[in-house]
């Protein structure tokens, strides 16, 4: 890979690294990675990689402290070596998904390093405050997005133009039957990020909806944009019959004290 | 709220709640974030263009109190801020400077539900669903994928993120507090819920993949374990092995994930070498 492709990808790595802590408008595995396939020239590679990943990693985001692998360098390392050593397409594939996994971990240590610096952001701006000029505080954000983009503009630039190589030895010294493989089992890891999700939203009593949807699919073989929109009609239906029957309960009750029926308080 | 507290009758207007909305949108609240006062040199930031209309005619001691007072400990969520942001800034121009106090009891009360709200609504529910469309379609390699994720998971947030500020300030406290809106909100991540364990259903036969290679000799007669199993149910086997999984992450604690991912990897590797799966 040259020089200029490498820079290019370690610049858009830099500028999702500032949109995750800033605008919040890329942040995903699914909108970061397609552009790199764009840079080298292979986008149906990146979009599988990217979607493969978006699936995996579908229920993790930083959330109450926990510092999640990282999904941005991982997606993008990992988009980068599945279409510089995919020999064949799925082969490509499970590469790009074994070493995002690896580089992820990589990265996510060096993320808690960062975290060390941003603590004397506090003390910084309580002196700023003293000098009763609104706009001074701006300084700290400025100085934050720099070191934002060179936290991942950096790594991501040394693990692409000088690991590609090293990367690419390793590839060819595993056998063709065991990258085969790591295709075939990266194929069942959506089930992983599928059941993340499942653990935070979905509550008790819910199982009737997840099968409903699971039929939709399985069955009738609906594409999700319809299996949403189908699902999105039942649930602000089934929204507006509980709103009638608490309006009907709060009516009773005011005449005769009725007995309070609902629906689930999901 | 009468308008004799109003702060040097300075009135705030679209011009200054649109300022507010960019710095929220260029700056967020991650960038300066820390362990002491969390999200609040970014909260600060984003209220700016308000504080300076407010207080540009007030003494120097009044202006440090006022950055102060924000650069307390504020912890929420980046699109649910929106409406924080057009609240406070709705008290901070109706209040006397004496009464400023109520200020930080009003924000510290708000962060925390609306920060619920933001994490299960915008940063899952809404993400996941926009993630799994735009997943479904990339995963054939269509470049639609990431650009309907991208304009579902954006409209909504950018909407809600604006308007929050704008309704926030023109209906104050009263948007929060009153029994009608506590409604709505419960209706909308009642319905975002259902969505989203509709889809993620879906998506479970949509996006697993594993097929048998297995195949049982009875009787004489070959049988492919996979027709079996397709006989008795259409992806019968990623709906196990989810469920399986839900069962396993509802105990495992979230820092172990990746070694069940590589544990995964490595079985199913394993698996497809002995011919199980193919």
């Amino acid at each position: 890979m040259s020089l200029f492709q490498s820079l290019l990808i370690a610049l858009w790595a830099g500028y999702c690294s500032y949109d995750d802590q800033g605008p919040q408008m890329l942040r995903r595995p699914l909108l970061v990675g397609p552009l790199v396939g764009l840079i080298l020239g292979d986008l149906t590679t990146a979009l599988i990689v990217s979607a493969t990943l978006e699936l995996m990693w579908m229920g993790l985001g930083n959330m109450a402290g926990y510092q999640t692998p990282d999904m941005i360098v991982g997606t993008i390392v990992g988009v980068t070596f599945a279409i510089t050593t995919g020999q064949t397409s799925a082969e490509g594939i499970a590469a790009g998904v074994a070493t995002a996994t690896a580089v992820a971990i990589l990265v996510q240590q060096f993320n808690l390093i960062f975290m060390f610096v941003r603590q004397f952001f506090a003390p910084w701006a309580d002196k700023l405050a003293l000098t009763g000029n609104f706009d001074s505080i701006l300084k700290i954000n400025i100085a934050s997005a720099i070191l934002q983009f060179l936290i991942r503009f950096v790594p991501t630039f040394l693990i692409i133009y000088f690991g590609g190589s090293a990367v690419e030895q390793v590839m060819a010294s595993i056998p063709a039957p065991i990258l085969a493989g790591l295709a075939k089992a990266s194929g069942i890891l959506p089930a992983v990020g599928l059941s993340i999700l499942m653990t935070i939203i979905m509550k008790k009593g819910m199982w009737g909806f997840l099968i409903f949807g699971f039929v939709l699919n399985a069955y009738l073989n609906m594409d999700i944009l319809g299996v949403t929109l189908i699902s999105l009609a039942f649930a602000t239906f089934y929204t507006w019959i509980m709103n009638v029957i608490d309006f009907q309960n709060t009516q009773s009750q005011n005449t005769n004290n009725g007995v309070k029926e609902g629906g689930y308080d999901l | 709220m009468s308008e004799i507290n109003r702060m040097n009758g300075e009135k705030i207007t679209r011009k200054d709640l649109n300022k507010v909305y960019w710095r929220l949108q260029i700056f967020g609240l991650g960038l300066a974030i820390n362990s002491t006062t969390a999200q609040a040199i970014s909260f600060a930031t984003a209220l700016t263009p308000v504080l300076k209309k407010l207080y540009k005619n007030e003494p120097k001691e009044v202006r440090v109190a006022a950055m102060q007072r924000h650069l307390e400990y504020f912890l929420s969520q980046n699109t649910a801020t929106g409406m924080i942001l057009g609240i406070t800034a709705a008290i901070e121009e109706t209040t006397s400077v004496e009464q400023k106090e109520g200020v930080v009891a009003v924000k510290a009360g708000m962060m925390g539900p609306l920060a619920g709200i933001g994490d299960s609504v915008f940063k899952l529910t809404i993400q996941a669903i926009a993630g799994s469309i735009g997943a479904a379609y990339a995963l054939n390699g269509n470049a639609l994928g990431p650009v309907l994720m991208f304009v579902i998971y954006n409209a909504i947030n950018i909407a809600i993120k604006y308007y929050g500020i704008i309704l926030g300030y023109e209906k104050g406290m009263e948007f929060i507090t009153s029994g009608e809106q506590a409604k709505v909100m419960k209706n909308i991540i009642n319905l975002s819920t259902m969505v989203g364990v509709v889809v993620l259903g879906a998506l479970i036969s949509s996006s697993v993949r594993i097929t048998i290679g297995t195949e049982l000799v009875v009787n004489e007669t070959i049988v492919n374990v996979q027709q079996l199993l397709d006989g008795a149910m259409p992806k019968l086997l990623p709906l196990l092995i989810t469920v399986g999984l839900y069962q396993v992450n509802k105990k495992l604690p979230r820092k172990y994930l990746i070694f069940l991912i590589l544990g995964l990897l490595v079985l199913g590797t394993i698996l497809f070498l002995l011919g199980v799966i193919k």
